[in-house]
């Protein structure tokens, strides 16, 4: 942990230029910057800077943004729940769709829609969610303003709004991550159908849809959890490009922000969040398949 | 009789329902925005400590809030504004300004000349980092003699202090610090500052008390930051904002014929190729000039600012005064020229960096630039760098043998650019071109009290930067502003700032 805060603290500083720079511009004398530099604390040590701030983090305090001089706690908190909102609804979206698409291609015998499906996740896997956010921009949104494209509305203030805002950057971010998901539940059902307790299961007499759902779906949502689990990491990392691309005010543009302008203790505690977030859903995910799958539950045999 | 349902078919019909769901979804309507408030698109946060430096996230709404004394118009006249009139003595080297009456801040508070004294000691403080500080740190003295009327003593004739005025706002005195840090933003303009959400959006309101509120027409106005072009673009087309600040130049130029939108030219950027000449193979005047000759400004101007831009190989703008227009093209595309001057000084195959700072128009137009020096026999090695690892590089005065600054400060005074462009600069410059007759020649305009001895100074100037060649235009590039056609009467200044007096959304 001391070590994953040294390298949180020390990985920004590589960059060449700091907050003064950026602060000052590019066309400040070297004076007016080391003033800056003073005025921010950043002519101490970096063995000071460092203990400043890992002391303040245990005390809940993240300093204070270089750039806009405002409690990073308070930007973190701000922005939040804007990543938030998009990152959960991707995820019920990647979950339905993935689900949707991976149980419909391992339980249909029409070999019509399993070309279909075939083609719609091999065209979803390759397409990177940039590119179905600019698709779906350019349709919905230009073409036919149907729905809104740029900007948000607090889900919580106005539940129905701010799900339309949330339709088209949660629906670009998903697509390709459920199609991972969905590929993996179809090969898996496809391989436990083969599995001789479907085969004594069908002979018993057993409906084709208990058996589907009951027996190999079950038996093949293991391996997607774990999936799922990555995807929502995936699905995090590619807010950065979804909230640039739909204007949204999310922790994304605010990392970008802070790369660009040096703005190091905002970039450390977007890092240490994302730390803290990743644990967060590994935990879930293998909680989840302890639960589902008796074999791996823990203190069995 | 019944039909078997499968279990295909039920997931078929759910994840249809799903469908018919959203579908029902996108007839929600959008919040309706009240008559007359506005939302327009900034490219970036404010930067409350740069109000006196030209930043573009400053730019939307930084005249809406304060007020410049004077303004300078899109044809480079002076006009009136805080100030209402103003004398320069016959020596050229005191001016006195006269101030409107009944002007108040957000606060309350009357402006006076003690407030414009303030205001112009916060732009002469380097820790500022207004890029014309130096003009205000060359006046012998200011005096705010009665609220009305302020006094100021040049050290030296000062040509361009109009450029200083009109980018300089005027704030309550001692009010700065707490605007720094966003707690007050008091200004005395036609809106009060009403909200900042970091990343978000900036909300200016109107000021009811305002001196000519009776004509302000915009209630509020939010200039949403869109850092994204492509996202300003869309949000622009699908009637989320009426005016977009950040578009690229192919974007903003493709929209010039839709009937929806206006574009608008103000501003704009100048974009030279500087060579570092304590360095080889710059340091050698043939290769210097070879590279004049060598660079396609056509075909930058054509395929990276849509033919927009003012290919030229001077700094200064043509409406200032003296412009030498016989030397606009002193450098034009010869590569056969060029390729006898490199031989001639011996360079060919000499390898060098060449670097840029990554903006859309410099990291796509250094590869044509490279490509046309290797097409006379050079080696540059292109690196483009993120802003601030070039601003970095550009404080400490070294770049690399040769560089592609991005200058947004087109259209001011020349004796204003020769301090203000690192790429001019004697002290620190990047180009580290020091000579004394250089230094010679830039006094000369400087000083330069007559329009006469302006032009004189402003030729001999030009023709021994042409001659020296160690720092050369590329392009004008102006910069384009798009709103759309319910939008009128928005005012731009000279640089891009935007005046909303008299804004209105039909």
């Amino acid at each position: 942990m001391i070590f994953s805060s040294i390298a949180v603290f020390l990985l920004p500083r590589l960059a060449p230029g700091d907050p003064a720079l950026a602060i000052a511009g590019g066309d400040a004398t070297e004076e007016a910057i080391a003033e800056i530099r003073e005025t921010l604390g950043l002519d101490r040590s970096l063995v000071e800077q460092y203990w400043v701030w890992i002391t303040g983090v245990f005390r809940g305090d993240f300093g204070d943004s270089y750039l806009y001089r405002l409690p990073v706690s308070e930007l973190i908190s701000g922005r939040f729940q804007s990543t938030i909102e998009l990152a959960v609804s991707a995820t019920i979206f990647l979950i339905i769709f993935g689900v949707g698409m991976g149980v419909l291609g391992g339980t249909t015998r029409s070999r019509k829609v399993k070309s279909v499906l075939d083609v719609v996740v091999s065209f979803l896997l390759s397409t990177p969610p940039f590119l179905i956010g600019i698709v779906l921009i350019i349709l919905l949104g230009v073409v036919w303003q149907v729905l809104p494209i740029s900007g948000e509305v607090n889900f919580i203030d106005d539940p129905a709004t701010g799900f339309k805002y949330l339709l088209l950057p949660s629906f670009a971010l998903s697509l390709s991550s459920s199609a991972v998901v969905a590929r993996l539940i179809q090969t898996q059902m496809i391989s436990v159908r083969g599995e001789d307790f479907v085969d004594l299961a069908k002979a018993k007499g057993v409906p084709p849809s208990r058996i589907a759902f009951r027996h190999v779906l079950r038996n093949s949502l293991g391996a997607s959890i774990v999936a799922v689990g990555l995807q929502v990491g995936h699905l995090l990392s590619g807010t950065i490009i979804i909230e640039s691309l739909f204007a949204r005010n999310g922790l994304g543009s605010l990392t970008i922000n802070a790369v660009l302008t040096r703005d190091y203790l905002v970039l450390q505690a977007v890092v240490l969040f994302a730390i803290a977030i990743a644990i967060a859903i590994q935990l879930i995910s293998e909680i989840l398949l302890a639960a589902l799958d008796p074999r791996v539950r823990l203190g069995s045999e | 009789m019944f039909r078997r349902v499968t279990s295909t078919t039920r997931l078929i019909r759910v994840l249809l329902a799903a469908v018919m769901t959203v579908s029902g979804l996108m007839a929600v309507q959008t919040p309706a925005r009240a008559d007359e408030a506005l939302v327009v698109a900034g490219p970036s946060d404010p930067q409350l400590g740069s109000l006196f430096a030209f930043r573009a996230g400053n730019y939307p709404w930084i005249w809406g809030v304060f007020e410049p004394l004077i303004k300078i118009d899109e044809k480079g006249k002076v006009q009136p504004n805080v100030a209402s009139r103003w004398t320069l003595s016959s020596n050229k080297l005191t001016m006195t300004l006269f101030l409107k009456r009944g002007i108040t801040f957000h606060n309350g508070k009357k402006l006076t000349a003690e407030d414009v004294k303030y205001s112009i000691e916060q732009a002469a403080l380097a820790t500022n980092g207004s890029q014309l500080g130096f003009i205000a740190r060359s006046f012998a003295s200011v005096d705010a003699v009665t609220d009305g009327k302020l006094v100021i003593n040049f050290g030296a004739p000062t040509s361009n202090i109009f450029d200083l005025l009109s980018i300089m706002p005027i704030m309550p005195k001692n009010s700065y610090p707490e605007t720094k840090l966003g707690k007050t933003v008091i200004g005395s303009g036609p809106f009060t500052w009403e909200s900042w959400t970091p990343g978000a959006q900036v909300v200016i309101k109107k000021y009811p008390k305002y001196r000519d509120a009776a004509r302000i027409n915009l209630s509020q106005i939010t200039v949403r930051i869109i850092t994204n072009a492509s996202a300003q673009l869309t949000a622009l087309k699908s009637g989320a904002i009426d005016l977009a600040f950040g578009l690229s130049t192919v974007d903003a130029y493709a929209l010039r014929n839709d009937a929806n939108y206006k574009l608008i030219y103000a501003g704009g950027a100048i974009v030279p190729l500087g060579l570092d000449t304590s360095k080889a193979p710059f340091n050698n005047i043939k290769v210097r000039q070879a590279v004049g000759y060598a660079i396609d400004k056509n075909r930058i101007n054509k395929q990276v600012f849509s033919d927009t831009g003012l290919e030229t190989s001077l700094f200064w703008a043509p409406r200032e005064s003296g412009y030498p227009k016989a030397l606009q093209d002193a450098y034009t595309y010869n590569p056969t020229k060029a390729k006898a001057l490199i031989a001639e000084a011996g360079a060919a195959g000499a390898e060098f960096d060449l670097q840029t700072l990554n903006l859309p128009a410099n990291a796509a137009l250094v590869e044509i630039v490279a490509n046309n020096l290797r097409d006379i026999g050079l080696k540059p090695n292109v690196r483009v760098l993120d802003v601030t690892a070039w601003d970095a590089k550009q404080v400490a005065g070294d770049i690399a043998n040769a560089f592609i600054p991005y200058h947004g400060q087109y259209g001011l005074n020349a004796a204003t650019l020769l301090n203000s462009l690192a790429t001019l600069r004697v002290e620190k410059g990047t180009t580290k071109f020091a000579t004394a007759e250089y230094v010679k020649l830039r006094n000369a305009v400087a000083a330069a009290a007559t329009s006469g001895a302006k032009e004189k100074a402003l030729n001999n100037l030009s023709k021994f930067m042409v001659e020296q060649a160690f720092a050369m235009p590329i392009v004008m590039a102006p910069s384009m502003f798009v709103h759309s056609k319910k939008l009128t009467g928005v005012e731009f200044g000279e640089l891009g700032h935007t005046f909303w007096n008299s804004a209105k959304l039909g």
